[in-house]
């Protein structure tokens, strides 16, 4: 399906400004509302099942009313008695006990069988619904709270599954994009040191104090990102302030044999 | 003559950044996969000239799906992209027979690669 573009900002008439990317910024991708197509077939089909029980449980009341005598003529009689009145058609029930025997057994079967079906629907999602969303949400908050070092559980490709693709690619990106912030200021760093060392050599002058000022600057505002960067826990990868790392180097074991495996 | 791609990389961001750099050089990308798993699946699918593999994944790190790759491919072109500064990794990459290991925010030393990949085809 291809995704409608819509204006996000900024007046319709000038158009996207000069040198953005059309698809960014100023074109908003509106990402089309897909149906949750697995868990509305497993409603379709626990309603199925459902329909199913009932006509079953339909079917053999009819089969027990023909069995007990009942005859069409009977029923239109008890319809009849209800469209006259409360007391007639209790007493017209009365005189047809068995319809009502098994009217009323057949729709405690009925609630019975519903019922349980309920507590199965009911169990299953509890065991497959619930357990993975709620996975889900804590990795979540991990994630919000700067730990990258997790991972949702993708156990079924359906929705929910597919929830816990988007929330690992989405915790990939933010460590991507942090680790490259940090490589940035591990390169930056020994560059400014190195223009300090120079100042220091050639002495000082009001134009260098200026400069030595600015370079302090920008040097501190570099270590600030490296130490915030440095407070993130990253997947399988340790930032020391300036390089990324592997958490643990892969022992020479380890590299013959294989990484474990999912 | 341009050379036909498949970019492993689990992160969106940094597939996207990657894909337009080897676009920009005039080569084609004939699949993204974002997980070790699906690298394999697409490889015997597509049949790539190159592949770039991330390392740090989730589902399976590149290091495994390369071997994997590999031992099913005895020819298959691995590059390995990566921000991990790890002698150990770089190692193990060139023996299990990687084409190169690099920074995958290193476009110039992507670039050079892919070129002389693709003058040596």
């Amino acid at each position: 399906m291809t995704p409608q573009l819509t204006k996000n900002c900024g007046p319709l008439i000038n158009g996207p400004p000069s040198g953005a990317d059309p698809r960014r910024g100023f074109w908003t991708e509106v990402i089309p509302v897909v149906p949750l197509t697995a868990l509305r077939k497993r409603v379709i089909l626990i309603t199925c099942a459902l329909l199913l029980v009932a006509a079953c449980v339909n079917v053999q009341m009819l089969v027990d009313l023909r069995s007990a005598g009942i005859t069409s003529a009977g029923d239109r009689e008890i319809e009849q008695a209800t469209d006259d009145g409360k007391d007639v058609a209790t007493r017209a029930q009365s005189e047809h006990d068995p319809l009502g025997t098994t009217r009323a057994m057949s729709a405690l079967l009925l609630m019975f069988t519903v019922a349980c079906l309920g507590c199965i629907g009911y169990v299953c999602v509890r065991k497959t619904v619930s357990p993975p969303l709620e996975t889900m949400t804590r990795t979540l908050r991990e994630i919000s709270e700067g730990n990258l070092n997790v991972s949702a559980p993708v156990l079924y490709s359906d929705e929910i599954g597919n929830l816990g693709k988007a929330i690992n690619e989405v915790a990939a990106n933010y460590q991507e994009v942090l680790l490259f912030a940090g490589t940035v200021v591990g390169n930056t760093l020994p560059t400014l040191e190195a223009m300090e060392k120079t100042l220091d050599a050639q002495g000082s002058s009001r134009s260098e104090d200026e400069l030595r000022r600015q370079l302090d600057e920008v040097k501190g505002e570099l270590e600030r990102l490296g130490s915030v960067l440095k407070d993130f826990e990253y997947y399988e990868v340790y930032f020391d302030g300036r390089q990324a790392l592997p958490r643990q180097p892969p022992a020479q074991t380890r590299c013959a044999q294989g990484f474990p495996r999912d | 003559m341009g050379v036909r791609v498949l970019v492993v990389e689990d992160s969106g961001f940094m597939r996207k950044r990657i894909c337009d750099e080897i676009v920009a050089q005039g080569h084609s990308i004939v699949g993204e996969a974002k997980s070790g798993n699906e690298a394999l699946e697409m490889y015997r699918s597509l049949k790539p000239d190159l592949v770039t593999m991330d390392i740090t994944m989730r589902d399976k790190d590149g290091i495994t799906a390369a071997r994997e790759i590999l031992s099913e491919f005895p020819d298959a072109k691995i590059l390995f992209l990566t921000i991990l500064k790890d002698e150990k990794y770089r190692e193990e990459a060139e023996r299990i027979g990687a084409i190169g290991f690099l920074n995958k925010t290193d476009h110039s030393g992507i670039t050079q690669i892919i070129q002389e990949f693709a003058r040596s085809k």
